[in-house]
């Protein structure tokens, strides 16, 4: 896993987008609203990444209901969500200590 | 309105396309270097090209993000995927950071590299049988060489935007030099040219052995640009 991290922005926000089930263009949707459009997920990229979440076992496909007209949703995994963790907590320590930067006056 | 147009560099088809589009001919099919075209109002639309996964087919996941995502599947030849959107404010890119982007140059730089060996090799069979007295041979070779040349332009001009990608990725850059042997293609030339002139100047066996010398150690030099397995 160590690999893994960290994580690139994109990969970052798909996984915290199908925290809950979600399709290809909802999370598109919804990590431009959480970045205020700052990260528009290429349709590219977007595909790419979930190709190699999903043989990371890091998101997984998610079906409620067998209905086949029914958008294909995906959902993070155990793995996933702790890999996701693991960055946070990165993410985390490099907050933590860029308040260091307060002692400075400039 | 058919126009044929070999393709061999996918920014500067995509630049021809929306250009294309600007002028009111919209791309709705292309086959084996034959692009269809249907006409359309000025700037209507806006065209990529994807690399598939797989030769065969594509999988419903990909159509169904696309559709979703407003493009428009036109169809696929080969590894080649081609799409339009309609045009809005906002550009028509499919990859949105440096790292798929890398990806994607990497993946369309090792499939050249594949066809460029497999064309190298027919090239070599070619002469080979041009030497044997062949006919045919001395009208393919020409244009087998053209299609190499073509090829290596291909992946001198992706290595180059390999090499941007990862220096704005903060990714050392590659030290290995990279691009088309002058050696190679000096000994590719020369073994044309003395096939050709084979039955009327007598030193052309001598400069058909320093082709051959010559490719070898063109070979030889480029052996870190056929090496794909390093991608």
């Amino acid at each position: 896993m160590e690999k893994n991290i960290p994580l690139t922005e994109s990969l970052f926000y798909i996984l915290l987008a199908v925290r809950k089930p979600n399709h290809g263009y909802g999370i598109i949707q919804e990590v431009s609203a959480l970045t205020d459009g700052r990260v528009v997920l290429g349709a590219g990229t977007l595909y790419g990444a979930i190709q190699a979440l999903v043989k990371k076992q890091w998101i997984t496909m998610y079906s409620e209901d067998t209905d086949s007209r029914k958008k294909k949703e995906y959902l993070i995994t155990k793995a996933g969500a702790e890999a996701f963790r693991a960055e946070k907590a990165r993410l985390e320590e490099l907050l933590q200590n860029a308040a260091l930067m307060e002692e400075n006056r400039f | 309105m058919i126009k044929f147009r070999l393709c061999y560099h996918k920014d500067d088809d995509i630049a021809w396309l929306n250009q294309l589009a600007q002028e009111g001919y919209a791309m709705t099919g292309f086959f084996a270097g034959f692009w269809h075209f249907d006409t359309c109002t000025p700037g209507e639309y806006e065209y990529q090209i994807d690399l598939s996964d797989s030769f065969f087919g594509v999988s419903n996941d990909y159509l169904e993000l696309m559709r979703d995502t407003g493009i428009e599947y036109l169809g696929k030849f080969g590894f080649w995927i081609f799409l339009r959107k309609k045009k809005s404010d906002e550009p028509f890119l499919l990859y949105s950071d440096v790292e798929s982007k890398l990806a994607h140059y990497q993946k369309i730089r090792f499939l050249f590299k594949i066809a460029a060996i497999v064309e190298l090799i027919c090239f070599l069979l070619e002469t080979l049988a041009a030497a044997k007295g062949i006919r045919l041979a001395y009208y393919v070779l020409p244009v087998i060489l053209i299609i190499i040349l073509a090829m290596l332009s291909t992946i001198t001009r992706t290595d180059a935007i390999i090499a941007t990608l990862k220096e704005q990725n903060g990714e050392p850059a590659d030290p290995r030099r990279r691009g088309a042997d002058p050696v190679l293609l000096t000994g590719l030339f020369t073994n044309c040219v003395a096939l050709l002139i084979k039955d009327t100047v007598p030193f052309s066996l001598m400069l058909q052995i320093a082709a051959l010398f010559l490719m070898l150690v063109g070979i030889y030099r480029s052996r870190q640009i056929f090496r794909p397995w390093d991608d």
